[in-house]
């Protein structure tokens, strides 16, 4: 049975590893789609923003990666960027960039907040074509469109590292 | 009299000393000898932008010329090199030769500098420019025979942290402190958990009752809790520590200041208040500068706990 992506978000942010390992203070980014063989798999990772007025909220370099397969949310994936040989030169405790940026600064909250529920509307409706559910996804230029506004730039290179694949199909509009 | 009463304080500006847009001090003037005229001058800053004033520095015109003859001030220090600013060097310096008359270092807490300078003023006064989104309890407007728990003791224990990581530490030294009336080391703490591998920049939830346990009280973290459990723990002589989504009780509908991630953060609930047509829980919360007794509806409450699924704390003052 499909669940909504909000529903899997909200799994994981609740799921045992989380629980056990990242720190309160971090939240989840965006969340992205792999196929990984015949696995659907749901990617999120962990970061930490400090809330500052006049648009300097400080965003931190993301920590975790967790992926779960859909739909049963099992973990399938975690990842601890600061032990990972790539990242061996990455202040993680630094603020990477700063929120709002440029594309969502006319956003009050709650437009904010609609574009991303839009956004995980989406995604539900491309997991359901993907499992063959619905016989087209129209929507791509959307979802484009809602992942290039709402993606933070200074995070991009760890949403790109997360699911490099739909980063090439969807953080990037043509 | 002519001029203004002895020691009169002239209204604090909030100021930005490094000019990159943020305010990040006050400035305070006061004419000590009551001549009408300002004759210290105290610029208190956060020299790096963590919310805690770490430097304060007076300008003092003792002949009445008008010009600054000593200086005295206090800076905070970090000599050992980690990071952290662990000592206060106090000094008096001749103005116009710049001469050191005197300097002293003392050690300090690692949670700053709650023991020197007043961080409510600091906050009250720099912070002013983010509304919060909640009011703070007020035990002289409030029918006391309505509240769970002991809110306007509770809420004396309260101390800011100064960056987002240590919540859970600080929320567990509060919930002790207050249960069992003993002081403790934050610092202490903070170095124990880290030791301990329960504290890496912030605390895992699963981890949440460890210092507790550390300073010697049973308790566990629970998951899927209701407002029965903290009003049963409340009226119990318990303590409540709670994880929660703490951009929805620091902000609420903020317009233009809201974080893209939606962070839990632990904080300690401290009473419940149902004299009104709205119940509200009350929790002492460390991440927010003045964030002592805070009161937030009950329903706000609940969506901001429902993010960790529930997770608290109970911890009584001893096994029952």
């Amino acid at each position: 049975m499909n669940i909504s992506i909000k529903e899997v978000l909200h799994k994981i942010n609740v799921c045992e590893a989380v629980r056990a390992v990242v720190p309160m203070g971090m939240g989840a980014g965006l969340p992205m789609l792999e196929i990984a063989g015949e696995r659907l798999l749901v990617s999120v990772f962990y970061f930490r923003s400090a809330a500052k007025p006049d648009d300097k909220t400080e965003l931190s370099a993301p920590q975790y990666i967790i992926s779960v397969g859909y739909p049963n949310c099992k973990l399938a994936a975690f990842r601890t960027l600061p032990l990972e040989t790539k990242y061996a030169e990455t202040d993680f405790s630094a603020p990477a960039g700063t929120f709002r940026h440029d594309a969502v600064k006319h956003l009050n909250h709650k437009q904010y907040a609609d574009k991303k529920d839009e956004l995980y509307a989406l995604l539900d409706k491309q997991i359901a074509y993907i499992g063959g559910e619905d016989g087209v996804f129209t929507a791509e230029d959307r979802l484009k469109g809602l992942y290039a506004m709402l993606a933070e730039p200074s995070l991009l290179p760890f949403y790109r590292d997360m699911s490099p694949r739909f980063f090439e199909e969807y953080f990037t509009e043509e | 009299m002519d001029g203004n009463e002895l020691g009169t304080v002239f209204e604090p500006q909030a100021i930005d000393i490094d000019g990159d847009g943020s305010i990040d001090g006050i400035i305070v003037a006061e004419d000590a000898n009551g001549d009408g005229i300002a004759d210290t001058l105290t610029v208190m800053a956060d020299t790096d932008d963590n919310g805690l004033i770490d430097s304060v520095q007076t300008l003092i015109d003792t002949t009445g010329d008008g010009i600054p003859d000593t200086i005295v001030g206090a800076e905070a220090i970090d000599t050992t090199g980690d990071g952290i600013k662990d000592s206060t060097v106090v000094y008096q310096v001749d103005a116009a030769s710049g001469a050191i008359e005197h300097m002293e270092i003392h050690d300090t807490d690692e949670s700053g500098f709650h023991d020197i300078f007043s961080h409510e003023q600091y906050a009250a006064d720099v912070y002013s420019e983010l509304e919060p989104a909640y009011e703070q309890f007020d035990p002289d407007s409030t029918d006391m025979d309505n509240v769970i728990g002991d809110p306007a003791n509770d809420e004396h224990v309260w101390e800011y942290q100064g960056d987002s990581g240590p919540c859970a530490i600080y929320a567990q030294a509060m919930a002790y402190q207050n249960v069992t009336g003993e002081e403790v080391d934050i610092g202490e703490l903070i170095e124990t958990a880290t030791e301990e591998g329960w504290y890496n920049g912030g605390t895992a939830t699963d981890d949440m009752d460890k210092v507790l346990n550390y300073l010697g009280l049973d308790a566990d973290v629970e998951y899927r809790g209701d407002m029965e459990d903290i009003r049963e723990c409340l009226e119990n002589g318990g303590r409540v520590v709670a994880a929660v989504d703490g951009n929805e009780i620091w902000l609420g509908d903020n317009d233009t200041c809201y974080s893209p991630n939606d962070p839990n953060h632990a904080v300690e609930v401290i009473g419940i208040d149902y004299s009104g047509d709205e119940p509200m829980v009350i929790i002492n919360d460390s991440g927010t500068p003045d964030g002592h007794a805070i009161m937030v509806p009950k329903d706000q409450f609940v969506d901001a706990w429902q993010d960790s699924d529930f997770a608290y704390v109970c911890v009584y003052p001893q096994s029952v």
